[in-house]
């Protein structure tokens, strides 16, 4: 209990208002400045938001001394008065302010309240995430046999040769072609990469180059040579060319279709998107059998040619920095017991004579850069971005609260790596209910707890932009635990209008989208805090990109013509 | 480095897969010290034949190892007492194999860097310990889970314990081996543990000892409170800038994951302890079919 000294001296320094859950109590802080003549009042009379890293750490040193301990600082963001008064009848009998009762001396009395669990804390959701890894270990086989539910598809088989015929049946001869390989059919699936793809195929047939899109027919997240207990000897891959499917045939005989297609008169192009669901001798056999490639590139989507675990995130759950293979890091990894064998196997094909390697975004290529990988140092780099914003003016908007509500979205897949698991946080603390909304924007509900919007990109209606600006969204919170390579969502966001929300390790987004319509967070509890503050304060200014709009590249186009500058 | 050093560790067979957990992860970074098992079970020869035991320099029968009365000795302990009150004679049997400088380490722990500066410490102390807790605990579950249980059970855990050989590590075998015949038991209501509650007295005792309070040695749950494991340049370190020498898995497939959970606090911590057991499992597909155990009827 409260020693009458310290009730006392709590009772002095705050009134407080039981109809507001306290986060920072200003009326104190003010209390705290008039009282100390050294530290100057001109920040408590700014805007929260505006005040500099040094007033921040100086808020929270008052608030430290306050409460007497380092530890009230990280708590006090968790702390829910209402509930503690209800725990302890004694203080909301008082005129004590419980945030500073709890803090100074509840703690230590080990009095409870509901929400001093940190539930939004970045830290406690990745523990999790990494015992959750324990209980259901890691393996590409158990993986492998979840994405194709126990059974691979098995479709009719073409002949390599046949095919390679029925596609020179449909061309001419001296037509030039593109051989793409990507890890799934880019005509049915959506994402990043099928986008491209989809872009690429109608750039090339545009100017009378035929696009050969090779992909596997079971598709999964690793290369076939990790799923060392798996029968992957019968892996097979679609064939498609301009966008149909021609047929399918067995991985291993993709280098008879490409070696029956090359002819003299015609050019040939090499663009490698991904190769994970191929086996990788299928993929450098069929290089390596292709003597009159006239150019060839191997987009760098992601960081897949540094780890199986193409996000770089240590044990699906940290950012890794790609260390040396046999490092302790790696060891310790669920990825990492792959890695050396699977950078050696990649060797062979980074080794293609000519081959260019390209980035969507310089963010990329020094990320890749950073860490150890099985592109060599001699090799030829490139940075070619998928697309550019267009922006007319930077405006911004005040949105009142109570009255109003912000709206912040998700958008895309709703998996951990892309920061799912901070947005529900976010959602489902109840500090943020009244006055926040949160929608998820995709292809389908993850949970019936979170608003919904059909966002796929499939047609005009449901594209991305449309679908935010339709829900009037006003942040778009695009939190990756990995550094992107290209974020199109980010793109898409802004040219909705939407004033972006990422943290400071997202890659591409922190570096490319203009800084005036992002806000960039250490951490997952700063966006919590910024929230609050808006709250507090009664309104939200917001910046966005007014009237701005996101241009595309004709990408294999662009490769063809030499466009992209060379690092090397 | 002068005179030869050795580590060895002491189990029986069902313990054989953390002992190769052990022997791999410290040959892997102590590439000329001598690893030796002392096993309180069947020595079984096709089961150390097996080339996955190579990591084991030598594999010691306790029988061998010089205990009074053997055979009627053994008859007294359950498994973790006579595991653990074989170390003594083991130390002694050891020293008499020309070593130099000797460290015992538990079954249950792994290593990921170079003990080699404890064997340098061992150039100039005759006794190392390592304390269970090196900090005060902050709050009362940490008091109850971790301090109170080290008043319990020892100041000291002896799952690490380094001795060279000098006058003072001989007094201390003399005094220690003495104690283990007789009083090796589980019995904390009357002030005993194992063979650790004993070396609370080191420092009454004896002169010539070292507390080694490198925060990267013999990490365990009882400890992580006080201690992040991070990585940096790829290497697991503990608070930013000590390297992760040695991490006791104790209670691994009991209490251990929910006290690490509960003081774990870095995402590193809990993949180090994921990580351990993915290590078991592969240690038991390297013995085709289980060695027969049970010799000591524990």
């Amino acid at each position: 209990m409260l020693d009458n000294a310290t009730s006392d001296s709590l009772s002095a320094q705050s009134t407080f208002n039981p109809e507001k859950s306290l986060w920072i109590d200003l009326e104190f802080l003010n209390q705290q400045v008039k009282t100390q003549p050294a530290i100057s009042d001109n920040f408590i009379n700014k805007d929260p938001l505006e005040w500099t890293k040094a007033e921040q750490i100086r808020i929270a040193e008052l608030y430290i001394n306050a409460a007497s301990d380092p530890k009230a600082l990280l708590l006090n963001r968790w702390f829910d008065a209402k509930s503690y008064m209800i725990r302890r009848p004694d203080v909301a009998q008082s005129d004590i302010n419980p945030s500073l009762h709890y803090f100074s001396c509840g703690y230590k009395e080990e009095a409870t309240t509901t929400n001093v669990e940190p539930n939004p804390s970045n830290k406690v959701l990745r523990k999790r995430a990494v015992i959750d890894t324990s209980k259901q270990p890691f393996s590409p086989s158990a993986i492998y046999k979840d994405w194709t539910h126990g059974t691979r598809k098995s479709p009719i088989l073409s002949s390599a040769a046949k095919l390679a015929e029925l596609i020179s049946l449909q061309i001419s001869a001296t037509s030039d072609i593109v051989i793409s390989l990507s890890h799934d059919n880019a005509y049915v699936n959506t994402g990043g990469i099928q986008k491209i793809i989809r872009e690429e195929t109608e750039s090339c047939s545009k100017n009378g180059i035929a696009y050969i899109l090779i992909s596997p027919t079971n598709p999964i997240p690793f290369p076939l040579e990790s799923l060392s207990d798996t029968d992957t000897n019968g892996a097979t891959a679609l064939v498609s060319m301009n966008g149909q499917a021609l047929g399918t045939i067995m991985q291993s005989a993709i280098n008879i279709l490409t070696r029956n297609l090359d002819t003299k008169e015609r050019k040939t192009y090499l663009i490698l998107h991904h190769f994970f669901g191929f086996g990788l001798k299928s993929i450098s056999t069929c290089i390596s059998h292709y003597s009159r490639i006239q150019r060839a590139f191997w987009w760098i989507h992601d960081y897949s040619t540094s780890c199986i675990s193409y996000t770089l995130l240590f044990n699906r759950t940290l950012s890794c920095g790609s260390p040396p293979p046999d490092s302790n890091q790696c060891d310790l990894c669920e990825y990492g017991i792959h890695r050396n064998n699977y950078l050696m196997s990649l060797a062979e094909i980074t080794r293609i004579k000519g081959i260019q390697f390209v980035y969507p975004s310089r963010a990329a290529l020094e990320w890749s850069r950073h860490g150890h990988r099985a592109i060599p140092e001699y090799a030829t780099e490139k940075v070619l971005p998928h697309g550019r914003l267009d922006i007319v003016s930077i405006k911004e908007k005040t949105v009142k609260l109570p009255d109003n509500k912000i709206k912040i979205g998700y958008i895309g897949a709703p998996e951990r790596h892309k920061g799912w698991d901070e947005f529900c946080a976010l959602a489902n603390d109840h500090r943020l209910t009244e006055n926040f909304d949160f929608i998820q924007i995709g292809t389908s509900p993850a949970t019936q707890h979170i608003k919904f919007a059909l966002g796929d990109g499939r047609t005009k209606a449901s594209s991305v932009e449309t679908v935010l600006r339709e829900n009037h969204v006003d942040y778009a919170f695009i939190w990756p635990l990995w550094p992107e390579t290209f974020c199109f969502v980010a793109y898409e966001a802004a040219a909705a209008s939407c004033h972006i929300l990422t943290n400071s390790d997202s890659g591409n987004i922190a570096r490319d989208i203009p800084r005036e319509i992002t806000t960039i967070f250490d951490d997952i509890d700063s966006v919590l805090w910024f929230f609050l503050g808006q709250k507090q304060r009664g309104y939200a200014r917001i910046t966005y990109a007014d009237g701005a709009t996101f241009i595309g590249s004709n990408y294999s186009f662009s490769l063809v013509c030499g466009q992209g500058e060379d690092e090397k | 480095m002068s005179g030869k050093c050795a580590v060895f560790t002491s189990c029986n067979l069902a313990y054989l897969d953390r002992a190769l957990v052990l022997a791999e992860s410290f040959k892997k970074h102590n590439t000329n010290v001598d690893f030796i098992l002392i096993l309180s079970d069947y020595v079984d020869k096709v089961v150390f034949s097996n080339a996955a035991m190579s990591c084991f320099d030598k594999v010691i029968d306790i029988e061998d190892i010089g205990i009074p009365n053997f055979q009627n000795w053994t008859c007294q302990f359950n498994v973790v007492e006579l595991c653990t009150a074989v170390k003594g004679h083991a130390f002694l049997h050891i020293f008499r194999m020309e070593y130099e400088r000797i460290i015992y380490l538990d079954p249950d722990i792994a290593c990921f860097s170079s003990l080699d500066f404890l064997f340098k410490d061992l150039l100039e102390y005759s006794i190392l310990l390592t304390p269970h807790q090196l900090k005060p605990a902050e709050t009362k579950q940490e008091f109850i889970d971790n301090e109170l249980c080290s008043f319990k059970h020892g100041i000291f855990n002896l799952g690490f314990l380094g001795l060279s050989r000098s006058g003072e590590a001989s007094k201390f075998l003399q005094w220690w081996a003495d104690r283990l015949y007789s009083y090796c038991r589980e019995d904390t209501a009357n002030g005993i543990f194992t063979d650790q509650k004993w070396c609370d007295a080191v420092p009454a005792f004896f002169d010539n000892y070292k507390i080694v309070r490198h925060p990267g040695c013999n990490v365990a749950s009882w400890n992580l409170c006080e201690r992040i494991i991070a990585f940096r340049g790829g290497k697991p370190v503990v608070d930013d800038h000590y390297p992760l020498v040695f991490y006791h898995f104790t209670k691994y497939f009991g209490p251990g994951i929910e006290m690490t959970k509960r003081y774990a606090s870095s995402v590193e911590g809990i993949a180090v302890w994921n990580w351990y057991g993915r290590l078991i499992k592969e240690a038991r597909t390297k013995y085709s079919e289980p060695p027969r155990q049970g010799k000591y009827q524990l």
